[in-house]
């Protein structure tokens, strides 16, 4: 028998990595774990910046990103053992960096910017939150000021798709279609094959001959620039894969977020992901309180406050102890998964609880207070 | 006070809201309760993630039109699926196919701006017309989308108008148009968000109903709030208890009792908020959790029976 091994713990996570991804369903309070995570960080003596994506204003207001400006590492207020600083990201920006960087023609730069198909795209396209994220990371592994890079990922519905949003765009940009599409459709169309070029007549026909000299050009500004982003997209990669990087995933206590987490955690082995943690944030606490003794709760209560107000309150109580036992068989399913599955290294990923708060965070001291839940109680 | 919202009325019933908060059961519970009107209704789902045949115990939705429950039909569309359709509807029957089979359309799909939204949107729009295009297809009396999280739900609805101002000309622009005047008219169509009563969510439907009234200028008729905690105990009953001498488990309890006032408090706020910006609120307790097979199908018709005053 292999002996079990031993629980990571977030702490030891925090002190060891370089990368930290805070992944889960949108909603389960991944922003504020991120942010508690770079907290603890840098109270451990490492220089932490967290990469937020959409954190609620109150919490932005305590981080100090608020009225910064998007894109830029801002200092946090906040008196630690290292530096601690928080970025908001700036998609549109980083998208503009990223492909600036990727083209070498300064003319070619000019036509993509002015390119209605490129301000679109850099506006509209859903996948390039996960695309951007995992660029500023790149960028970020290249400052100097950092140690630990602490990601928080976009409120997917694939969880994992900032893994793979790099991969497809350029797939794309090597493809025989961008060959084809460069020259504004006729060049392209000289080297493609004959039922390519009745597609693309018929697709003129069908979007309007504009769309496609637009396309064209768009296309044809970026065809320099798919082996540059090709070998980023390839660092990029290499650092999720590897040793130096963890996962947290953040869930919360219900039946089909618990089936939804368990899902991604398997994603993450098979991409060869480490997975670190898993946070269960919003977990009902029974604080000791039992369904049968409720009962002898409303007598005592009735005693000082009246039946009344003693039946509400048994009420409240009742509700609670339910909702407690409700939230621990959800995460059994849980526990047993993460007994069930060691990580290369031999450790099992750290398994936390959150309790639920009566409101989001909203200031550093309460981050402060969720920071400790977290890391707080086993130093490394 | 505002009357009903009146989604009854109209062909579609738009639903978003950020991710996590209720929106498919939201869906799912206006579908059954328009169906219980007597009305032939589908819901439409065109989030990533198909969770909606599930909820009625059924197997995950497909691009064909299923029955439900009585009265309701369900489909997840297919961009990919909504698209060869449109191409037929436009193009001779082999270029159609031909172009249906190029890999040039999948990887404009991938990375044209908004083409995807616009199929998705154009089929909905499709689905909810009186007279429908697809062959032998019968219409419905009411349409509704389970759309994507916030942005993505508005880059859907604005998704004709983007491509009708890139495509200057042609049978894009023209269909496109047409489904943009169809979205923007109340009479035709609805927008609600489901919320929680929670800050960002809060403002992020605070800001959809900015956003749709300079991008598509219409209001948000209807903000769905779950997860309000009732407030139980009055003003006067907590300072008593919080005044009270109690020890153990009566402490304790009392604890909670005060902590869940204070958000119960918290939440009647944030509806109020919703309220004075002029969004009609529909509020609703927490919302069942609908994993327990056995449960799902009465606690989706009491959900039901609750949103059936908003139709």
């Amino acid at each position: 028998m292999v002996a079990p091994g031993r629980e990571q713990s977030l702490a030891k996570l925090v002190a060891t990595r370089r990368v930290l991804l805070v992944c889960g369903l949108g909603g389960v309070g991944k922003t504020t774990v991120a942010a508690a995570i770079a907290l603890a960080a840098s109270r451990a003596g490492r220089p932490t910046v967290v990469l937020t994506i959409d954190p609620a204003p109150r919490l932005a207001d305590a981080l100090g990103v608020a009225h910064a400006p998007d894109d830029e590492p801002t200092p946090v207020a906040v008196a630690s053992n290292a530096p601690l600083y928080a970025l908001k990201l700036d998609p549109g920006r980083v998208f503009d960096r990223a492909v600036m960087r990727a083209v070498a023609d300064p003319d070619a730069r000019e036509r993509i910017l002015a390119n209605r198909i490129y301000r679109q795209l850099s506006r509209v396209v859903a996948g390039s939150e996960e695309f951007t994220a995992m660029e500023r990371l790149n960028e970020l592994l290249d400052d100097e000021r950092f140690e630990l890079v602490i990601v928080d990922t976009p409120p997917s519905a694939h969880a994992l798709d900032f893994l793979e949003a790099p991969t497809q765009v350029v797939s794309f940009l090597r493809s025989r279609t961008l060959a084809m599409l460069a020259g504004g459709g006729s060049l392209g169309a000289r080297l493609a094959g004959r039922g390519a070029r009745t597609a693309l007549a018929a697709l003129a026909r069908a979007a309007g001959v504009e769309v496609l000299r637009e396309l064209g050009e768009f296309f044809d500004a970026l065809a320099g620039a798919a082996e540059q982003l090709a070998a980023r997209s390839q660092r990029t990669h290499a650092v999720l894969t590897g040793a130096q990087t963890a996962v947290v995933a953040v869930t919360v206590p219900e039946r089909r977020a618990v089936a939804d987490t368990i899902a991604f955690m398997e994603r993450v082995r098979e991409l060869g992901m480490a997975l670190g943690a898993v946070v269960a944030n919003r977990v009902h606490d029974a604080h000791g309180l039992e369904a049968t003794a409720l009962a002898d709760l409303q007598t005592a209560l009735a005693a000082a406050v009246g039946e009344n107000l003693a039946r509400k309150v048994a009420a409240v109580a009742a509700d609670h102890v339910r909702a407690a036992a409700h939230d621990q068989a959800a995460l059994a399913t849980l526990a047993r998964w993460l007994a069930e599955h060691l990580e290369q290294d031999g450790d099992r990923p750290a398994f936390a609880r959150l309790p639920l708060l009566e409101s989001d965070v909203r200031s550093l001291a309460e981050l402060e207070r969720v920071a400790a839940l977290l890391c707080g109680r086993d130093r490394a | 006070m505002a009357g009903s919202p009146g989604l009854a009325a109209r062909r579609l019933v738009f639903v978003t809201g950020k991710g996590g908060v209720g929106k498919t059961t939201v869906a799912a519970a206006l579908a059954l309760a328009a169906a219980g009107r007597g009305l032939r209704t589908i819901v439409c789902s065109i989030a990533a993630e198909e969770h909606l045949g599930a909820l009625f115990g059924s197997d995950a939705l497909d691009h064909s039109e299923r029955p439900l429950a009585e009265g309701v039909w369900g489909i997840a569309v297919e961009p990919r699926r909504a698209r060869d359709e449109w191409l037929h509807y436009q193009l001779p029957a082999p270029l159609a196919a031909l172009l249906a089979r190029s890999r040039l359309l999948d990887h404009l799909g991938t990375l044209a701006p908004g083409l995807e939204e616009l199929l998705a949107i154009g089929k909905v729009w499709e689905v909810s017309q009186p007279e429908r295009i697809a062959a032998g297809a019968a219409p419905y009396d009411l349409a509704i989308v389970d759309a994507p999280a916030t942005g993505h739900g508005l880059a859907v609805l604005s998704a004709p108008h983007t491509f009708a101002q890139i495509a200057r000309v042609g049978p894009v622009r023209r269909h496109a148009e047409h489904i943009d005047r169809f979205l923007r008219d109340p009479a035709a169509t609805a927008v609600i968000a489901v919320t929680r009563p929670e800050e960002l969510p809060l403002l992020e439907t605070l800001e959809l109903a900015t956003r749709l009234e300079s991008a598509l200028g219409r209001r948000l008729d209807l903000a769905v709030v779950n997860g309000v905690v009732p407030l139980r105990l009055t003003a006067a009953e907590a300072k008593r208890l919080a005044a009270a001498e109690l020890d153990g488990a009566a402490r304790k309890a009392a604890t909670l009792a005060l902590s869940e006032r204070r958000v119960a408090v918290r939440h009647s706020a944030a509806a109020a908020r919703l309220r004075r910006r002029g969004v009609p609120v529909s509020t609703l307790p927490q919302l069942p959790a609908l994993d327990d097979d056995a449960a799902r199908g009465e606690a989706l018709a009491a959900l039901a029976r609750r949103l059936a005053r908003v139709l």
